[in-house]
C-alpha cells in the first residue's frame, strides 16, 4: 500500500485510517493489543511541513513528547551519549567510531555523481544490535538519497513504526537529515518517503489518537474486534 | 590563565549554582594537599596538627589571591559569609552560558536558570517538596559504588573523590567486606578519608558488608571498634544478614551488637534472604533496587561500571497535611502524576547537558557510562503515610493506587521515546522521606513510641498489626523503607540477639535499625526519625 499526501498531517491521517481499517490484531512482546499493516509505504511532497506532526503530539498535555530540538539533535550529534541506549546520529555520522556515512560518502558522491542509486546510509550494526535477546533494536535502518529533477529526494527503511506515536518524530528526524544533506549540496529537498516494515497502532491509544488528531478520524471505523 | 584560575573556575564550572567556601575551594583545587593537610589536622600529635593548620592557612592564602583576581574580573562574586566570617564565592552570571579561553585553556561555565516544573504551585502551597533544588539539574541523589571493582581502598578513594562532587544526597559502598584484608591501616585510613570527605560534602555515607561473604570477622570487629566512636551519624553500616546466619555467625552478631550497643550507634540490618538487592539511607529516605533492576545491574553493569546511579531526583509530600487541607484521593493521585511529569520534565534538561554535568565520573568507556546510569530512579516520597484518609481506605491501598499511575506514566513515557528513536529509562519509585528532607516544613505526628527492652513487646496485638501493615507497606516501596526499633538502655546482649532473630524470622521486613541511643517515652515523629 502506498500513501501519497502534500503534508506530514495529511498523510500522518490517510496512514493511521489505513491501518485502523486494514490493519490486522495481534499482541506484541509487551502484551499489548496492537493493529498492524505490513509494508506501508507513505509519501510527504513537502518535508518541510515535518514539525506540524511533532507540535500536535506536543500540545496534547497527556504526556511529555520530546522536543524538536532533541529529536533533531540524536539525528544530527555524533558524540554518542550515555543515556540513550543507541543514537542515530552516532550510527550516521560515526558508524562504528570510523565511518561519517554523510559528509565522507553520500554528499560527495552525490557532488561528484548525481545519478547515482548508491547513496545509501545503514544504521543498522547486526554484529551489535542483532541478538536474540536484544530489546532495543532501531527503528530507523536505512536511508537512501537519490537527486530526481534536481531535488534531493530520500526513502528511509523503518523496521517497526509506532505510528501514532512514533512516526511523526521518525519523519522529522529524516526531514532534519535530508535539509543537512540538500543544504551541503544546494538541492531544495524533495518527497520524503517512508517504508515501514510494520506500522501498527496500539489499541490503547484510541483515545488519544481522536484527541490529537479530531474525532473524525475514527469514523466508520471498527475500534476493536 | 593560571592554571589555579582554570582550576577554580573548573570547579564553578561543575556546579555552577553553588556557593563555595574558601575552605570548599581549597578542597577542591588541592585535593592532593587538602587530604594530606586533613589527615595532620586529625592527627594525635600536637606538632603534626600545627604543621596542618599552618599548611592550611598557607593554601587559603594562596587561593584567595586568585580568587579575589576573577572577583575583580567579574567572573566570581561574594555572595555571603560563613561560620567565623569565611567568605563564600558564587559566578557572578545570574544564568547563561560564559566562555573563558586563553592558548592553554577554554572552560565553558553554564549556569541554568530556576527551571520551572508542573509542581511549582504545589510546591508554593506547602504540599509538595523538592530535594535540594538548586542541584536538580547537575546532581545525582544517590550513587552506589561496587568493592568489587576495585583492588584497593586506595583505588576507591580515588574514585569518591570524583563521585562526592556530583552527589547531593549519598553515597553506598556495597561489597566493603571484599576489600578487608589482613592488614586493617589501610581500612582504617580510608575510612577516616571518608568520613572528612562526607563531612566537607555534606553527604551521607552507607557501608555495606555481607556477613555471608564477610571472611575476617575478627578484623571488621577490632576495625569497628577502633573507627565507630569518631564516626560521624551521617556515616553508617548496613549488615545484610540472614536469620540463619544469625545462628551460624552467633558469636559475630554478639560482639557487634554489643559495640554498637557501647558506642549508642544504629545498627542496621538487612535481610537478604526477603531482599537481596542492597538497601541504603540518605537523608532524603531509603534508596533501594526492583528485583528487576538489581538482576539487571548483576549481570550488565557489574563488571563494566564501577557502580550505578541508584536515585536521582527526590520529592516528599505530606500526606497528613495534603488530607487536613482539604485534599482528595483523586487529588492525591493528580498530584503524585504531577511530580512524575516534573521528574521527566528536569531529566530532559538533565540529558541536554549531560556530559557537562555528569562527565566527571571520568568513566573509561562508553558502555561503562551507559551502564552507570542503567539502573537509576527518581522518588516520590511520603511523610506522615500512616495517617488514614478514611477508616475504610489503609494508607497503603492509595499508595498501591498512586504506584500504579506512576509506573503507567513511566512506562507511557519511555514507549513514547523509544519509538520516537531515544531509547531512554525513566523511572520514579516510591518511598518513605526522613525527616532531614526538609524538617522545618513538615506536619509533626505523635507516636506512641517507647523504646524496646524484650521480644515479648513485640508479640503484643498492636505491635503485630503496626509490622504487619510496615510489612505491606515495604511491598508497595519495593524494600525503599526503613523500620527503627530504639532498644531501652541497659538491654542485655542475649535480649538483642533474639529481638534481632524474631525481627528477621516472624516478619517480611528487609530492612530495620537497632537504634542504642536509648530514647524512650512518647516521641514526636521527627524525634522518632531524627538522624537518619
Amino acid at each position: 500500500m502506498e500513501i501519497k499526501a502534500v503534508t506530514v498531517m495529511e498523510a500522518w491521517q490517510a496512514a493511521i485510517r489505513h491501518i485502523l481499517s486494514e490493519g490486522i490484531v495481534f499482541i506484541d512482546d509487551d502484551k499489548r493489543e496492537c493493529r498492524e499493516v505490513r509494508n506501508l509505504t507513505v509519501t510527504v511532497e513537502k518535508p518541510s511541513s515535518a514539525a506540524d506532526g511533532v507540535r500536535a503530539m506536543r500540545s496534547c498535555r497527556r504526556w511529555k513528547y520530546p522536543s524538536e530540538e532533541e529529536l533533531a539533535n540524536i539525528m544530527l550529534n555524533k558524540e554518542a551519549a550515555s543515556i540513550y541506549d543507541y543514537l542515530y546520529g552516532q550510527r550516521i555520522f560515526d558508524y562504528n567510531g570510523k565511518s561519517d556515512q554523510i559528509n565522507d560518502f553520500v554528499i560527495p558522491l552525490l557532488q561528484n555523481n548525481p545519478n547515482t542509486r548508491r547513496a545509501v546510509v545503514s544504521l543498522l550494526n547486526p554484529v551489535r544490535d542483532l541478538h536474540p535477546d536484544a530489546k532495543n533494536v532501531l527503528g530507523i535502518s536505512l536511508i537512501h538519497f537519490r537527486i530526481v529533477e534536481k531535488r534531493l529526494c530520500v526513502t528511509t527503511i523503518i523496521r517497526t513504526s509506532g505510528f501514532f506515536t512514533g512516526w511523526p518524530a521518525n519523519v522529522f528526524q529524516i526531514a532534519k537529515l535530508q535539509e543537512h544533506v540538500a543544504h551541503a549540496l544546494s538541492l531544495p529537498p524533495g518527497p520524503l518517503t517512508t517504508i515501514s516494515l510494520n506500522a501498527h497502532l496500539h489499541s490503547g491509544n484510541f483515545d488519544d489518537i481522536e484527541h490529537v488528531l479530531g474525532e473524525d478520524i475514527l469514523k466508520g471505523i471498527k475500534r476493536s474486534e | 590563565m593560571h592554571p589555579l584560575d582554570a582550576s577554580i573556575l573548573e570547579a564553578f564550572r561543575r556546579d555552577p549554582s553553588r556557593a563555595f567556601s574558601t575552605s570548599e575551594l581549597v578542597r577542591d583545587v588541592f585535593p592532593k594537599k587538602y587530604g594530606q593537610l586533613n589527615q595532620q589536622i586529625h592527627s594525635q600529635d600536637r606538632k603534626t596538627i600545627r604543621q596542618g593548620y599552618a599548611t592550611k592557612a598557607k593554601l587559603h592564602r594562596k587561593l584567595l589571591y586568585h580568587v579575589n583576581k576573577l572577583v575583580e574580573q567579574q567572573l566570581l562574586k561574594v555572595s555571603g559569609l560563613r561560620g567565623k566570617g569565611e567568605k563564600l564565592f558564587v559566578l557572578a552570571m545570574e544564568e547563561g552560558e560564559i566562555v573563558i579561553k586563553d592558548k592553554a585553556h577554554r572552560i565553558v561555565i553554564s549556569k541554568p536558570g530556576a527551571m520551572a516544573t508542573p509542581v511549582d504551585g504545589d510546591v508554593k502551597e506547602g504540599l509538595i517538596r523538592k530535594f535540594q533544588p538548586n542541584s536538580w539539574l547537575n546532581k545525582q541523589n544517590a550513587i552506589m559504588l561496587d568493592a568489587r571493582a576495585y583492588t584497593s581502598f586506595e583505588e576507591l578513594q580515588h574514585r569518591l573523590q570524583q563521585v562526592f562532587p556530583g552527589v547531593n544526597d549519598t553515597i553506598a559502598i556495597y561489597s566493603f567486606e571484599r576489600l578487608l584484608d589482613d592488614n586493617i591501616n589501610e581500612a582504617k585510613r580510608f575510612l577516616e578519608n571518608l568520613c572528612l570527605d562526607a563531612h566537607d560534602y555534606n553527604s551521607a555515607v552507607s557501608i555495606l558488608i555481607s556477613i555471608r561473604v564477610l571472611k575476617h570477622d575478627e578484623l571488621l570487629l577490632q576495625l569497628l571498634k577502633e573507627v565507630l566512636p569518631r564516626m560521624p551519624r551521617q556515616v553508617s553500616f548496613i549488615f545484610s544478614v540472614t536469620p540463619r546466619l544469625l545462628t551460624r555467625k552467633e558469636s559475630f552478631f554478639r560482639n557487634l551488637l554489643q559495640l554498637f550497643a557501647e558506642e549508642k550507634r544504629k545498627l542496621n540490618l538487612k535481610n537478604s534472604a526477603l531482599v537481596p538487592a542492597p538497601i541504603f539511607f540518605g537523608r532524603a529516605g531509603t534508596y533501594s533496587f526492583t528485583s528487576e533492576d538489581w538482576n539487571y545491574y548483576k549481570s550488565k553493569v557489574r563488571g563494566k561500571a564501577p557502580g550505578c546511579v541508584v536515585g536521582q531526583l527526590s520529592m516528599v509530600v505530606d500526606i497528613k497535611q495534603f488530607f487536613s487541607e482539604g485534599g482528595t484521593i483523586t487529588g492525591f493521585r493528580e498530584l503524585a502524576t504531577r511530580a512524575a511529569n516534573a521528574f521527566f520534565e528536569v531529566e530532559e534538561q538533565r540529558r541536554k547537558h549531560f556530559a557537562e554535568y555528569f562527565g566527571f565520573l571520568n568513566l573509561s568507556n562508553l558502555d561503562a557510562s551507559k551502564q552507570f546510569f542503567k539502573v537509576g530512579r527518581s522518588y516520590l516520597r511520603f511523610w506522615n503515610y500512616e495517617w488514614d484518609v478514611e477508616d475504610e481506605s489503609p494508607i497503603f491501598d492509595l499508595l498501591g493506587s498512586v504506584k500504579e499511575e506512576v509506573d503507567k506514566f513511566c512506562t507511557m513515557q519511555e514507549t513514547i521515546f523509544k519509538s520516537c528513536g531515544l531509547p531512554i529509562r525513566f523511572k520514579v519509585g516510591l518511598s518513605t522521606s526522613f525527616a532531614k528532607f526538609d524538617q522545618e516544613l513538615f506536619s509533626e505526628r505523635r507516636y506512641q513510641k517507647t523504646a524496646i527492652s524484650t521480644t515479648k513487646e513485640l508479640q503484643t496485638k498492636k505491635m503485630k498489626d503496626y509490622l504487619q501493615i510496615r510489612e505491606q507497606l515495604f511491598r508497595v516501596f519495593e524494600g525503599a523503607d526503613r523500620l527503627r526499633f530504639f532498644i531501652a538502655r541497659g538491654v542485655s546482649t542475649d535480649e538483642t540477639m533474639s529481638i534481632s532473630r524474631y525481627l528477621l524470622s516472624a516478619y517480611d521486613l528487609p530492612c530495620f535499625t537497632l537504634d542504642f541511643r536509648g530514647k524512650a517515652g512518647e516521641l514526636k515523629l521527627t524525634t522518632f526519625m531524627e538522624d537518619s
